[in-house]
């Protein structure tokens, strides 16, 4: 983010920030006091209900991407860019059947490490956990960093001072608190986002008519309203690829999978993907409506909270404030429980410490929290990176992710040699096409790749899997 | 008492974008009025003190751009040339697109079935 404008003053700021970190840290202490075990801490005893299930599923796909960088895309790729982003749903709402046989079929699971270990075994799933934990960090890192930059861009606040608040705020709840403390927190940042987008919305179209933005939009950005603008139709099924793929592999999705309570988990995901699909419509709309109300932008990623400040005034400025500090804390906190558990899990429990206790394990689990915390607090603290091409980076990994896992989970001859050549050869092939031809072309292209090749190795394949195999006991 | 400086394009050009929006910077003293000429007529795009613009949702063409310092009345020019990516490509890559998402729809929904119908 560039300019030095800032929205609201530093002290109104700062208390901001005390208070909401005081209420979560608060309400991680009060949700985690119930937390015995490993179980209990990584998965709130595989009990959550459909309110806090949908709630969760929601608040975790509304990143500070989601309010910050879809008015970017609409500024950058026109209306095809705003609903390029909104596509994002998809993978919430496919995952809804997915998570419902992944809770049939392994009901003792932890984490998405788990699935490929049973299914395709450990070299697949060392690719997994090196591909998984790139994309994790990689996520993390940008949610701090973009925590720290926004902060001081809203309110001046010094970028290392914001950036290790939150990130030490988030880290206290979810160590103190486990997934409990993320999905409770969680359901009050969703209620809090989902409130602040409408109102903005709705303040906009007080200040402008659709018509009014239509009329400005085809005077001085015509390509941004063009059915053909070349690179926003490219976007489409890229975003929407990188968005099965980030839900489909990740243990931050996998982990509400076991913790939601039998019956839950689909429904759940469901309404959690249509609670999501406006927001970025609603979030890129804004950006559409600057030039209409005479908003001059510095830069593409201060759109968003430049219309805001424009047609909300210091109401707006809190509001913003409130909104990205809710939407940061809601992915933060989830990235830190399920990668400290898939860590845990995967890499303690399973390779160091096999004999681990329950309460050994939530022990290890908390002290990854904590070291996760600090490995992301060093790397943000030199401030490296912008917000969207870091996270873009991840995109041909987690696209050439998607048929191994849908094919392990419904095709009982997909194999080893399917999954493991359809990551590295769909990964390789997309990160070459990042680098040649763009960003916004990777994902779609390492999806298509690993795509044939499991659908190849399927074919060729004499073997069928034993589903029994993936209820491995706790 | 020293000249003012004439303003200056942190990217002197020419620049080309194949997306249609560029990121424009400059240095400038005071406040200025940045404008943009395609075919010859100019039109305002921004006027004040800050030191950049985000310029987007342009059409394939060349534009010149100018940036002029209100006190000084001081100029300075960048050309700017938008070549939108090929449609062809960006048509056939939304076609494969539709393909890899229906196929990965088709097997998820057909498996859900398959296990609604046999538990």
């Amino acid at each position: 983010m560039t300019g030095d404008k800032v929205f609201l003053d530093p002290t109104v700021g700062w208390i901001l920030l005390a208070l909401f970190s005081v209420l979560w840290i608060g309400l991680g202490v009060y949700w985690g006091r119930r937390n015995k075990s490993f179980e209990d801490h990584a998965l709130a005893g595989r009990n959550v209900g459909l309110a806090l299930g949908t709630a969760t599923a929601a608040a975790t796909w509304i990143t500070s991407n989601t309010t910050m960088l879809a008015p970017q895309f609409a500024l950058q790729l026109g209306v095809w860019g705003m609903l390029a982003y909104s596509t994002a749903a998809f993978g919430l709402i496919l995952f809804a059947p997915m998570a419902k046989r992944i809770r049939a079929l392994m009901p003792h699971g932890y984490t998405s490490g788990d699935f490929f270990r049973l299914r395709y075994g450990r070299v697949a799933w060392a690719i997994f956990l090196v591909f998984t934990l790139f994309y994790s960090l990689t996520w993390l890192v940008s949610m701090a960093m973009a925590g720290g930059i926004l902060l001081e861009a809203l309110a001046g606040i010094d970028y290392a001072w914001g950036m290790s608040v939150i990130l030490a705020v988030c880290v206290i709840y979810t160590m103190r608190g486990g997934l409990a403390a993320v999905i409770g927190t969680d359901f009050i940042q969703s209620l809090i986002i989902i409130l602040g987008i409408c109102v903005t919305g709705f303040a906009v179209l007080q200040n402008v008519s659709v018509e009014q933005i239509h009329a400005n939009l085809t005077a001085t950005k015509p390509a941004l309203i063009d059915v053909l603008f070349p690179a926003a139709i490219m976007a489409i099924f890229n975003n929407l690829l990188f968005g099965l793929g980030e839900v489909f592999h990740n243990n931050v999705w996998w982990s509400r999978a076991f913790a939601f309570r039998e019956g839950v988990a689909g429904k759940a995901f469901l309404m959690g993907g249509l609670v999501w699909l406006p927001i970025p419509v609603a979030a890129g709309f804004i950006a559409l409506a600057s030039g209409a109300l005479g908003v001059a932008v510095p830069s593409a990623d201060m759109v968003g909270p430049l219309v805001i400040a424009e047609v909300l005034g210091g109401v707006g400025a809190v509001a913003i404030f409130i909104v990205v500090f809710c939407s940061l804390a809601s992915s933060i906190d989830s990235l830190l429980a399920a990668t400290s558990d898939l860590i845990t899990e995967d890499i303690w429990r399973r390779l160091l410490r096999p004999g681990s206790t329950a309460d050994g394990l939530k022990r290890a689990a908390q002290w990854v929290t904590l070291g996760l915390g600090v490995l992301t607090w060093l790397v943000c603290l030199p401030r490296i990176g912008t917000l969207a091409t870091v996270l873009f980076f991840a995109g041909p990994l987690v696209g050439a992710m998607i048929w191994p896992i849908v094919a392990g989970l419904y095709w009982r001859r997909a194999n080893s040699a399917g999954a493991i050549g359809a990551m590295l050869a769909g990964a390789g092939v997309g990160l070459f096409c990042y680098f040649t031809i763009g960003w916004y072309v990777a994902t779609l292209i390492a999806t298509a790749v690993s795509m044939i090749w499991v659908m190849g190795a399927t074919a060729l394949g004499k073997s069928r899997f034993d589903w029994a195999r993936l209820k491995e006991d706790a | 008492m020293p000249a003012a400086a004439a303003p200056m394009f942190d990217d002197a050009g020419p620049l080309t974008t194949d997306s249609g929006n560029v990121q424009l910077g400059w240095q400038a003293e005071g406040a200025v009025t940045l404008e943009m000429a395609a075919a010859g007529e100019a039109v305002p795009l921004y006027r004040g003190t800050n030191d950049s613009f985000f310029l987007t949702g342009l059409h394939d063409g060349n534009y010149t751009l100018r940036l002029i310092e209100e006190d000084s009345g001081e100029a300075a020019e960048v050309t700017l040339a938008v070549t939108h990516q090929s449609l062809g490509r960006a048509l056939w890559l939304v076609g494969l697109g539709a393909l890899v998402f229906l196929l990965t729809v088709g097997v998820i929904v057909r498996g859900a079935r398959r296990e609604e119908s046999q538990p």
